[in-house]
C-alpha cells in the first residue's frame, strides 16, 4: 500500500479516536456550576437542575422563569429524565457526574454515596421561608444519619387538601340511569354495574364493558391492592396498619379480605362481567378503552387515567366520564380512602457536592418557597394568569382557564417545572390555596351540569364532600415510604412476580375448584417468603414513626 | 490474512531468509495501522473487565472498587439457587432457539427468492418493505403487535372470516403461544434486514456457473440447491458461530414489552430477571454476577461452534 495513504489513514483514525475521547472528557463541564449574562449586563449564576422524572424539555426562557431570574440572579437549566431511573441514577453516581441541584425519590441511594450536602445548616442561616414551611416536619425530614438531605416536594400547611385519587370509579351515566342510588359496599357497586349492562349490553356500537382491571407491568397493584380498601385500610399497600395498637396485618393472604375479592372477581368473569382482555392489554390499550366511554366501572388511582378522563371531556362525552366512591365490603367498615396530608419523606430537592456555591442555591430554593415566589410559580401574574375578586379570593376567568387548558401555554409561562421546588400545599393565610388547581372555585369550575346534578342528588358541592376524612392517627402515612433493608426489598419483588402471575389465574379460573387450587398455590408461594421478616422490619420503623414523629 | 502478507512481501520485495525484525519492519505500515483498534478495544474491551471484581464483593454504589467487603461466590450462589433462575434460563434458551431458527431458514429463504426475482421494481419493493420493521424501535412494534393480536385484532378478525378458528383467540394470553409470538414478531421485524447479507454473498458467485447449469439441463431449484446455497455456504456458517455465542441474548425489550400476567412463567429471559432483582433493587454486584455467567457461557458455546466448524472442514471464525 502507498505510504502516504496509510499515514492519511492513521492520522484519520487518531484523530477521530481523539474526538470520542475528547468528547466525553467535555461533557461534564456543560453540568457544573458556570456564568452567563443577562440582558444588562449582570453576571448570573447558573446551575443545574436535573429532574428524575420524565417530561416536556423546558424552554430557555419562560415568562415567569425569567421574572424570577430577574428577581434572584440565578439562572436554572433544568434537564429531565430520559429513558429508566434507576439506570439513570446508577450511571450518575457510578460517573460521580452531578448536575448542582436534583430532584428524585431515590434520595437514599444518593445518599449512600455521599453525593449530596446537609441542608439543615444551609437553612437555618440562609432559608427563612423553608425553615418555616418545613419547621413542623423537622425530624421527620432527617434522613438515617441524623442530616437533612432532601426536602419534599410541598408541605402541608393551613386548611389541608382533601384529594382524591384511589377509589372505586363509576360513569356518572350509570348513576344517572340507576336514579342516583346510595352505593356503600362491593356487592352494591357489582349489582348497579350488572343492572346497567343488562339494560345497555352496547354503547355506541361497542360491547360494553362492566368493570375493567388494569394488571400491566407494575401498574397491576389496582388488583392486587384494592381490596385494603373494602377492609377499611388506607393507601398503605400489602399490609393494612392499626395506629392505635400499632400492629401489622399483611392481608394478601387473607381469607376473609382478598381471597373474598378475587372470588367475587372470579364470578364477575365468569359472568361476563369483567373484560375477558383485562390480563393481556398494555396500558395504552386500558387508556383506550377507558375513553371509548363503554367501560362502566373500576378501581383505580386517578392519576393513572387522568388521559382518559381529558379525551372523554374533549370528546363531548361528559357522561361516560368517572366519579369516585368509597366502598367498603359491609355496611359496617369505616372507609379510608384519603390520604393523611403527609409528605414523602426520603425524596425531593437535594443539593449535590458538585454545586459550586450552595449558599446561592438555597437562597434561591428559599425564594422560590417565600409567599411571593409560590404565587409566582402556582397562580401566575395578577390579572394576566389569574383575577382577584373583590373578597381577595383567587380565581381564574373563563380566557384564562381556556389559555391554560393548552398545555404548550403552560409550557411557555412556567415550563411546567416550578412545582418541583420546595413550597406548601393547602391554604394561605388569606383563605386562598396554594396550588391553584386546589382552589375550590377552579374545581367547581371543572364540574358540568351533570356533575352538578350528581352532587345535588347526592346532597353535596364536591366530590371530596363524599368521602371520609383521613385519619390524623396514622402519622406514619404512608407504609410503601418506609426505606427497607435490601432483603425486604427483594421480598417485595418476589411478592410483585407472585401477585402478578397468580391473581389473574384465579379471576379467569375455569370453576370454584380452579380457583381454589390457585387460590392455594398462590398463598403457599407466599407463605414460601419471610413474610415475618419483613412485617417486623416494617413494624418497628412504623412504630419509630408513630412515637417519634 | 496470509494472502495479504504474501502481497505486501512481494510489494516490498522482500525474500523469505530475511531476519524476523526485518519482517517486522517492513510490516509497519499495517501495524501502524491496527494500532487504534487494538488501543480501542483495550480501552473498551478490557479496562471494564476491572468491574467484574464487583461480583465478588458487597458492592455499594458510589464507593471505590477496592473498598467493599469482598463476599467470595455468595452472589454466584444465590443466582444459581434461586428458584426463578432455571425457568429463566430455560425461557431464554428456547426463545433464542426458536428465533436462531426462524431467523436463519426465513432470512435465507428470502434472499434465495429475491434472487430468482428477475423484474428489479419488484424485488426493491419487496427488499424494502421487508427491511422497513428492522428501523421501527421495540417499544412501537410491541404496540402494533398487542393491537393486531388483540381480540378484535386483525389476526382474529382474519382467522374468524376464514373459519379456521369459531371464537377469537387471545393470543397473548396462552402460555404456550408466547414463545411462538417472539418468534414469528423477529421474523417479522428482522427477515429484509438479514436477508441483505446473503443477497450480498450472492452477487459474488459467478454467473458463468449458473449458464454452465444451464447448458447442463439443470433447473431452478437445482441451481439453488447446487450453485446459490453452496455459493453462500461460508457466510451461513460464519453467521452461525457468531449467533451461538450469543445464545444467552434472547432478548430483552421485545419480551417485557408483550408479556402479560398471564404469561409470565414463559417471558421472562435472564435479562428481565437481571434488571428486576439486580439493577433496579441497586443490586450491581448480583447483576454483575450474573452477566459474568452469561459470558462464560456465550464464550465457551462460541469456541464450541468454531471447533465444530473446523472439524467439519467448515469456513470459521479463528
Amino acid at each position: 500500500m502507498n505510504k502516504k495513504i496509510a499515514l492519511t489513514w492513521i492520522a484519520g483514525t487518531s484523530l477521530a479516536l481523539s474526538m470520542i475521547v475528547g468528547g466525553c472528557s467535555t461533557e461534564s463541564t456543560d453540568t457544573a456550576a458556570g456564568t452567563s449574562k443577562n440582558e444588562n449586563g449582570e453576571e448570573l449564576t447558573t446551575f443545574s437542575y436535573f429532574i428524575f422524572d420524565p417530561g416536556d424539555n423546558v424552554p430557555e426562557h419562560t415568562k415567569i422563569g425569567d421574572m424570577i431570574e430577574q428577581k434572584t440572579g440565578v439562572k436554572i437549566k433544568y434537564e429531565r429524565l430520559v429513558g429508566e431511573k434507576e439506570q439513570k441514577v446508577g450511571v450518575m453516581i457510578a460517573g460521580g457526574d452531578y448536575p448542582d441541584l436534583i430532584n428524585t425519590d431515590q434520595t437514599v441511594k444518593f445518599e449512600d454515596a455521599n453525593a449530596l450536602i446537609p441542608l439543615e445548616e444551609l437553612i437555618e442561616q440562609h432559608a427563612p421561608n423553608i425553615k418555616r414551611i418545613y419547621g413542623p416536619y423537622w425530624e421527620r425530614l432527617k434522613a438515617a444519619d441524623g442530616h437533612i438531605y432532601a426536602l419534599p416536594q410541598v408541605a402541608p400547611t393551613g386548611t389541608p387538601i382533601k384529594g382524591i385519587s384511589a377509589a372505586f370509579w363509576i360513569q356518572k351515566e350509570v348513576l344517572k340511569d340507576a336514579g342516583y342510588p346510595k352505593i356503600a359496599t362491593f356487592d352494591q357497586y357489582v349489582d348497579v354495574l350488572r343492572a346497567y349492562y343488562k339494560k345497555y349490553p352496547q354503547i355506541d356500537g361497542a360491547d360494553t364493558i362492566p368493570f375493567e382491571i388494569l394488571t400491566y407491568d407494575n401498574r397491576n397493584f389496582t388488583l392486587t391492592t384494592a381490596m385494603q380498601f373494602l377492609a377499611g385500610g388506607p393507601n398503605d399497600s400489602r399490609a393494612i396498619v392499626d395506629p392505635v395498637a400499632n400492629k401489622l396485618a399483611f392481608y394478601q393472604t387473607d381469607e376473609n379480605i382478598t381471597k373474598r375479592y378475587y372470588a367475587k372477581l372470579h364470578e364477575m368473569y365468569r359472568e361476563g362481567m369483567i373484560d375477558k382482555e383485562a390480563f393481556v392489554m398494555n396500558y395504552e390499550q386500558y387508556l383506550a378503552k377507558l375513553s371509548s366511554g363503554r367501560v362502566l366501572g373500576m378501581f383505580d388511582q386517578k392519576w393513572q387515567f387522568q388521559t382518559a378522563l381529558d379525551s372523554l371531556k374533549q370528546q363531548g362525552k361528559a357522561n361516560r366520564m368517572f366519579v369516585p366512591l368509597q366502598l367498603t365490603f359491609d355496611e359496617g367498615i369505616q372507609p379510608d380512602y384519603l390520604d393523611v396530608p403527609s409528605m414523602n419523606y426520603n425524596m425531593g430537592f437535594s443539593i449535590t457536592i458538585n454545586a459550586k456555591d450552595p449558599v446561592a442555591a438555597i437562597k434561591y430554593a428559599d425564594y422560590m418557597a417565600s409567599e411571593e415566589g409560590q404565587l409566582l410559580r402556582n397562580w401566575g401574574v395578577a390579572g394576566e394568569d389569574y383575577t382577584v375578586s373583590d373578597t381577595g379570593r383567587f380565581y381564574r376567568n373563563q380566557e384564562q382557564r381556556d389559555f391554560f387548558a393548552d398545555p404548550k401555554n403552560g409550557l411557555k409561562t412556567t415550563g411546567n417545572i416550578l412545582w418541583y421546588w420546595p413550597g406548601s400545599s393547602g391554604t394561605m393565610v388569606d383563605g386562598n390555596s396554594y396550588q391553584q388547581y386546589q382552589q375550590p372555585e377552579e374545581i367547581a369550575a371543572g364540574y358540568d351540569e351533570m356533575d352538578k346534578e350528581l352532587l345535588k342528588a347526592y346532597g353535596a358541592t364536591t366530590y371530596e364532600e363524599l368521602f371520609d376524612g383521613p385519619n390524623l392517627n396514622r402519622k406514619y402515612f404512608p407504609l410503601w415510604s418506609i426505606e427497607l433493608t435490601e432483603k425486604n426489598k427483594v421480598f417485595n419483588q418476589k411478592l410483585n412476580d407472585i401477585n402478578k402471575k397468580f391473581p389473574p389465574q384465579m379471576v379467569v379460573a375455569k370453576n370454584a375448584d380452579d380457583f381454589e387450587k390457585y387460590w392455594n398455590e398462590y398463598v403457599a408461594s407466599v407463605e414460601k417468603l419471610d413474610v415475618e421478616g419483613w412485617l417486623d422490619e416494617l413494624t418497628a420503623k412504623v412504630k419509630d414513626r408513630q412515637e417519634n414523629w | 490474512m496470509s494472502v495479504t502478507v504474501e502481497r505486501v512481501k512481494k510489494h516490498a520485495g522482500i525474500k523469505k531468509s530475511r531476519s524476523k525484525w526485518s519482517k517486522l519492519r517492513s510490516q509497519k505500515a499495517l501495524m501502524a495501522m491496527s494500532i487504534p483498534f487494538v488501543v480501542y478495544v483495550i480501552i473498551f474491551a478490557y479496562l471494564p473487565l476491572y468491574g467484574w471484581m464487583m461480583a465478588f464483593q458487597n458492592y455499594k454504589l458510589g464507593s471505590a472498587m477496592l473498598d467493599n467487603e469482598w463476599v467470595g461466590l455468595a452472589n454466584f450462589r444465590e443466582l444459581f439457587q434461586d428458584e426463578n433462575f432455571t425457568r429463566v434460563i430455560r425461557n431464554t434458551l428456547a426463545m433464542s432457539l426458536i428465533n436462531l431458527v426462524f431467523g436463519f431458514v426465513s432470512s435465507i429463504g428470502l434472499a434465495l427468492m429475491l434472487n430468482e426475482v428477475r423484474k428489479i421494481i419488484f424485488k426493491r419493493i419487496v427488499q424494502t418493505v421487508s427491511y422497513l420493521p428492522h428501523f421501527l424501535s421495540w417499544v412501537v412494534a410491541a404496540n402494533l403487535i398487542m393491537n393486531v393480536l388483540s381480540i378484535d385484532g386483525a389476526v382474529n378478525k382474519v382467522l374468524v372470516s376464514l373459519h379456521i378458528i369459531k371464537e377469537p383467540i387471545m393470543w397473548l394470553s396462552e402460555q404456550h403461544y408466547f414463545w411462538w409470538i417472539i418468534g414469528a414478531s423477529n421474523v417479522w421485524k428482522e427477515i429484509g434486514w438479514s436477508a441483505i447479507i446473503y443477497l450480498a454473498a450472492m452477487t459474488t458467485i459467478d454467473p458463468s456457473l449458473y449458464e454452465a447449469a444451464s447448458i447442463d439441463g439443470a433447473g431452478r431449484f437445482r441451481k439453488i440447491r447446487h450453485i446459490t446455497l453452496p455459493g453462500i455456504r461460508s457466510i451461513i456458517v460464519i453467521l452461525l458461530i457468531m449467533n451461538i455465542g450469543h445464545i444467552l441474548d434472547a432478548g430483552f425489550e421485545q419480551q417485557y414489552l408483550l408479556q402479560t400476567p398471564m404469561v409470565v412463567d414463559y417471558s421472562e429471559t435472564i435479562d428481565i430477571f437481571v434488571l428486576k432483582y439486580g439493577i433496579n433493587l441497586s443490586r450491581f454486584s448480583f447483576a454483575t454476577a450474573a452477566g459474568i455467567f452469561k459470558t462464560v457461557i456465550s464464550v465457551v458455546l462460541l469456541l464450541a461452534a468454531n471447533r465444530m466448524a473446523k472439524r467439519m472442514g467448515q469456513e470459521r471464525l479463528f
